[in-house]
């Protein structure tokens, strides 16, 4: 660690630990989606999309608000913009909800899809809207969010985990995802338990997409989100499907980003690709050697055919 | 007699609809994404026109439409195989990248030997690359009952962390600056057949329509096939009653399906760029999965699907290049909602039966005011 | 008082009347027995008690009114509750979760909340369950631990609490005992008393008379959907009730249970077995219990042999060891932790830990469904759609299932088409196999139809040993006459077959020979010529095994 530039003094720590917060923001609040929506028994493969409408949308409404000063007076345009990324997210989880809850179609292959969408659709109508360059214009600095998303996404895991140890709802989400029959002789509505957790999966994941078009850059590019939904989804399981097992994950996988980029600008040569590598190859370990109940709910990926 | 008749009639129309499906699905997608460009303010007949222009509209693009069909051949034939075992193979992706990174190493170290040897041995690399990375994620299934899907996502983002590990610091090109092996042997190379003026399509192409008939008599000939394809229909527990081995079925199909999406590597490294260029893939292994399903897995339905999203991604190359609000990745969207139009077919197929049985029952009524 | 009253209640099913003008009345404050075989209605009837199915016709009166179901939820409302065969519970909750679930209290803050989010007054839930369990006595409650591992019996008393604490008035308890331990069942009994001194009505739904007999004031009996009688148990003998139950002439102990059957033909001639198990133990390991407790027999050429029991008591596990006994080993992978218990794919919890199988004298202990195939073993599974075909697959494919690899069906790894086909044709003539398309998918084959598929093909190679579960259910007479007739040419051949049945009609149909189950032990093996559907009877409801011997 010597050789790092710094290393040992306080300052240096502080830095090094702001940005692996900053890293992980957009992880943890997708994570904290995946985690709601699988604790309800849906696969929420789509988190990588419903990512990428969320910056793609969250930038569009941030610059357009910016452009007539009028609106943006009521609320800052980031914080339009924020909201719109979220609500981006929701109506990619809505459709998600619809075709898996409501048509019955299988999980899997519909998140897929709507990645595949998102994916296609976000430069589509990005290149539509401003031109060849595909990306939205800089947002001012003094416009972007800083250390706002971070504090949701280090809060949303306590509320997260406050929600399934002490409501009602946490409760009903439970049942949903180990046996959704037993909510139905209960005199609940499994459905509605599920789009429930489905929608606020896709509001989180959409604002971990908007905490990167508006707090980590400030505008949106083209595949922006760089499989982040994916590393979400590692850290769901890497977190044992537990906010705050996910919120961990995140923290440690923001840590290797954040690593990443310290260690470029040293002599130390580590070949980014292994560091690219390590979400994945850590949870797959974990999942190889069984440490501890790697137990998903039960009723995981199951539709509703009551 | 005339009711037999009829009844005949009516049997074979609902075994053609029901292998319709996919494609009337499919139809749809294609429909919505060319009312997306129209909301973009562009006419949907003139995009059509430029879409078949560009795929179709020389020997040319014919070549590059069959080029582009060329990985999503394999691609969508490693798909399908893995739904023929009842398993969603999404890391295709993954699979195909090992292929080309085994494939490189070995075409590198085989610097000088006799083509055809050559040619042999990196055939061989890239099923045995593809083939170990379709086979973790049905291992993790069967020992660990972790889903496949799950484990194969990720095994996608390792391929492509170690395949960039590969080009960039073992094998990078010392002449140029783009991120590329070195090239391999001018010999290795398969010669693109001269009929397309000089659009790549190799003898690569003419591998995977041979895998695809080779797979199509496996699957609908062999005891093996039999197997499998009892494992993937076989909700419950009725071939293990039979005694065949569902893990064993499921192991070997993922292995194959991996050397199959392995075998894109043939295409491109030894027919179009002779080199591992990074980032090559612009997502094959994923655009085979709406092949798989518009073709219903069916290994020679597939010959066809592939083509057409071959065309699909040559023509709106040449939309980008035509028009100025739409880009190649409008072809993304319209497979994602193909994907997406087969994938809830369940929800809207009651709406479907209901329909027909009307129309049948309708039909039936007047046949029975025939007879009488 | 009566509380609750079906007056000729009536429910078909297509062509099958599954109720047929039913009356059924419960008394209020007491425990009522509903019993029957399977099929005999009683599930139906519950259905349509509980909203869950509208009745064709005839009426249902809850304390002398009239009501009228929309939705299961109603009758819960009414106070109606049901403990399900299958636990409406979740493992990984907290049984005090568990319990409240729907109803959970919240504290006066929370009002002010929408529904979800209002915090559960945990507290507040087990001041109100407490008294419900002081009163019963009970100790061994897992309210505040993951219910995932706890015994059955304790998941069951949550489920009597989950009811109380809903204060339900009418308690049915559908099967209660089948997954009990005995020492279970006992205290289980208890409480259901226990409920009736509190003021509670208890419908308890069960096809074991000692129990009924045991707790039970009044009885109904349903039969073929009817209802046969309705008796006070005070004033009747568990004789008379399994004589209506199973529909013959009042059953009696025979003169002799003894386990070698004396007078049988094969022991008399000495023949070799083709099958015989010694003393072989199936445990589950999940829920603590022997499903298979030290079974031993002896199946000889050309003898059929009858497995008569009520459902449940062992007949599908000793089916499933046989037909694969590996499956039933702790396998290597499994040994180190390395399969997990809900992938391993037959079998599931189940482990085989004692005693020997063999196979014209060889042991088969460790063989697997394939090489039991080479040997000469057909089976005919219970449940024909997802044990014995893929029904997705055509006809012809189900044709073989099993049998690929027989050289009749493949050449060099080549499926024989032509040769599949024209023994179809053969098959389909020789069972009445309608339609003869071989191309059409099983799934669209009538349930007889789908049956004979399997029967042709488990019979087409001449087995030696077959396993035959419930062959003619939901079979038409004529389609169940030609099973017949082929498993007595099969028999005739001198082919050993097992037969196991839950009509009592079927066995002493075809049986030379039967052995009855009684929570997963042996407690009969008769020769069918010397004995009686009475005493069988006797010996299926479980008096046999609390009586003399």
């Amino acid at each position: 660690m010597g050789a790092i530039e710094g290393a040992g003094d306080a300052g240096f720590w502080l830095d090094f630990a702001l940005s692996v917060l900053r890293m992980a923001t957009p992880l943890m609040l997708a994570a904290l989606g995946g985690v709601l929506s699988e604790k309800a028994g849906v696969v929420n493969l789509a988190l990588e999309g419903q990512m990428l409408v969320g910056a793609f949308l969250a930038a569009l409404f941030a610059h357009q608000v910016q452009l007539l000063p009028a609106l943006g007076s009521f609320m800052g345009p980031a914080w339009v913009g924020w909201w719109a990324g979220g609500l981006a997210g929701m109506v990619l989880a809505l459709i998600l909800g619809f075709l898996t809850i409501t048509c019955h179609a299988q999980q899997i292959v519909t998140g897929t899809g709507l990645n595949m969408l998102a994916m296609g659709l976000c430069p589509v109508l990005a290149f539509g809207i401003y031109g060849a360059s595909g990306s939205t214009p800089s947002l001012d600095m003094g416009a972007r969010l800083t250390w706002e998303p971070t504090l949701v996404a280090l809060s949303l895991p306590l509320l997260l985990a406050a929600f399934f140890r002490w409501t009602k709802g946490g409760l009903w989400v439970k049942v949903a995802g180990e046996n959704p029959l037993v909510l139905l002789s209960s005199g609940l509505s499994p459905a509605k338990v599920r789009y429930g957790a489905v929608l606020l999966s896709g509001l989180f994941a959409g604002w971990g997409g908007a905490s990167l078009s508006l707090a980590l850059s400030s505008s949106y590019s083209r595949d922006m989100t760089a499989g982040r939904g994916f590393i979400a989804l590692a850290a769901v399981v890497l977190g044992r499907w537990h906010p705050l097992g996910a919120m961990a994950a995140c923290l440690l996988f923001g840590a290797t980003e954040a690593m990443q980029m310290r260690l470029q600008a040293t002599a130390i040569f580590v070949p980014p690709a292994l560091i690219q590598i390590f979400p994945y190859g850590v949870t797959l370990l974990v999942l190889a050697l069984g440490v501890g109940r790697m137990k998903p709910p039960r009723a995981l990926g199951q539709g509703l055919r009551l | 007699m005339e009711q037999h008749k009829w009844e005949f009639i009516k049997k074979s129309l609902f075994r053609a609809s029901s292998g319709l499906r996919p494609v009337a699905a499919a139809g749809l997608g294609l429909v919505l994404g060319l009312l997306i460009t129209a909301a973009l303010g562009e006419s949907p007949l003139n995009i059509l026109k430029i879409l078949w222009e560009g795929a179709f509209g020389s020997w040319y693009s014919v070549g590059m439409t069959l080029a582009y069909g060329t990985p999503l051949l394999f691609s969508g034939l490693a798909v399908a195989i893995g739904m023929k075992a009842g398993l969603f193979n999404i890391g295709a992706e993954g699979q195909l990248t090992m292929g080309m990174v085994t494939a490189t190493l070995v075409a590198l170290r085989l610097e000088g030997a006799p083509p055809l040897l050559a040619q042999a041995l990196i055939v061989a690399a890239a099923l045995a690359g593809g083939a170990v990375w379709g086979l973790i994620p049905a291992l993790f299934k069967i020992t660990r009952g972790s889903h496949e899907v799950l484990t194969a996502i990720m095994l996608n983002f390792v391929a492509a962390g170690i395949s960039s590990w590969v080009v960039l610091d073992l094998v990078r090109s010392t002449t140029t600056q783009n991120p590329e092996s070195q090239p391999i042997d001018q010999h290795f190379l398969l010669k693109p057949f001269e009929a397309f003026e000089g659009a790549p399509v190799s003898a690569a192409l003419v591998l995977g329509l041979l895998l695809c008939v080779l797979v199509w008599w496996v699957l609908k000939k062999t005891v093996l096939g039999y197997q499998v394809r009892a494992v993937g229909l076989g909700g419950g527990k009725a071939p293990s009653v039979a005694g065949i081995s569902v893990p064993r079925m499921q192991c070997l199909a993922m292995a194959v399906a991996g050397g199959v999406a392995g075998l894109v590597a043939v295409g491109e490294l030894l027919g179009t760029a002779g080199r591992f260029r990074l980032g090559f893939s612009p997502g094959y292994g994923f655009i085979g999965i709406p092949v798989a399903l518009v073709a219903g897995s069916h290994p020679l339905g597939l010959v066809l699907t592939a083509l057409l999203f071959g065309a699909l991604q040559k023509g709106t190359l040449d939309l980008e290049l035509e028009t100025t609000t739409v880009t190649r990745d409008l072809a993304l969207v319209i497979q994602a909602l193909m994907i997406i139009a087969i994938a809830s077919e369940a929800g809207w197929s009651p709406l479907v039966r209901f329909l027909r049985q009307k129309f049948l029952k309708a039909k039936d009524r007047e046949a029975d005011h025939g007879g009488h | 008082m009566t509380i609750l009253e079906a007056i000729g209640l009536s429910k078909s099913f297509g062509s099958n009347r599954a109720n047929d003008g039913v009356h059924f009345k419960v008394q209020k404050g007491t425990i009522h027995g509903l019993i029957g075989e399977n099929g005999a209605g009683k599930s139906t009837l519950l259905k349509m008690l509980f909203g869950h199915e509208k009745p064709d016709s005839g009426q249902i009166q809850l304390k002398g009114q009239t009501v009228q179901w929309g939705s299961p939820r109603e009758a819960f409302r009414a106070g109606l509750g049901m403990v399900y065969q299958h636990f409406q519970l979740v493992g990984t909750l907290k049984g005090l979760d568990n319990v409240i679930l729907g109803q959970e209290p919240t504290g006066s803050l929370g009002r002010f909340l929408p529904a979800f989010l209002q915090p559960i007054d945990r507290r507040q839930a087990r001041t109100d369950l407490e008294p419900l369990i002081r009163q019963k006595g009970w100790q061994n409650i897992p309210l505040d631990q993951e219910i995932e591992g706890w015994p059955l019996g304790a998941w069951q008393r949550l489920e009597i609490l989950k009811l109380l604490y809903r204060h339900c008035e009418i308690l049915f308890l559908d099967e209660p005992t089948a997954v009990l331990a005995p020492h279970e069942i006992k205290a289980l009994l208890d409480d259901l008393v226990a409920l009736k001194t509190a003021g509670k009505t208890v419908v308890l739904v069960s096809h074991k008379l000692p129990e009924i007999m045991a707790v039970c004031d009044e009885v109904t009996i349903l039969r073929q959907g009817r209802v046969v009688g309705r008796e006070a148990v005070g004033e009747t003998s568990v004789q008379v009730l399994a004589s209506l139950m199973i529909g013959t002439s009042a059953p009696q102990a025979p003169k002799d249970t003894s386990l070698t059957a004396p007078g049988s033909r094969w022991t008399q001639e000495g023949g070799t077995p083709l099958l015989t198990l010694q003393g072989v133990t199936l445990h589950d390991s999940t829920q603590h219990l022997d499903v298979l407790k030290q079974i031993s027999l002896e199946i000889f050429p050309g003898e059929i042999l009858g497995v008569a029991g009520v459902e449940g008591n062992g007949q599908s596990p000793l089916v499933e060891l046989l037909r694969n006994p590996k499956a039933f080993r702790k396998s290597f992978l499994r040994r180190l932790g390395l399969v997990p218990h809900h992938e391993s794919l037959e079998g599931s919890s189940l482990v085989q830990t004692r005693g020997e199988i063999r196979l014209k004298g060889q042991s088969i202990t460790t063989c697997d469904a394939k090489t039991l195939r080479g040997l000469g073993v057909g089976v005919i599974p219970e449940d024909r759609c997802q044990e014995g075909l893929v029904l997705e697959m055509t006809a012809w494919e189900n044709f073989i299932l099993g049998y690929e690899g027989h050289p009749d069906c493949q050449g060099f790894g080549m499926t024989r088409l032509p040769k599949i086909l024209e023994a179809w044709s053969q098959a389909c003539d020789e069972f009445d196999i309608r339609p003869r398309d071989p191309w059409l998918k099983a799934r669209q084959f009538s349930g007889g139809n789908q049956q004979k598929i399997i029967m042709a093909r488990e019979l087409r190679f001449g087995p030696e040993l077959i396993l035959c579960c419930h062959p003619t259910r939901g079979v038409d007479f004529a389609a169940a006459d030609l099973i017949y007739a082929q498993l007595r040419a099969a028999q005739k051949r001198g082919a050993a077959i097992l037969l196991v049945s839950s009509s009592l009609d079927e066995i002493f149909h075809l049986a030379d020979r039967l052995v009855v189950l009684y929570g997963g032990a042996l407690v009969g093996d008769l020769v069918t010529r010397q004995t009686t559907p009475e005493e069988v009877g006797y010996l299926m409801t479980g008096l046999g095994h609390h009586g003399t011997t």
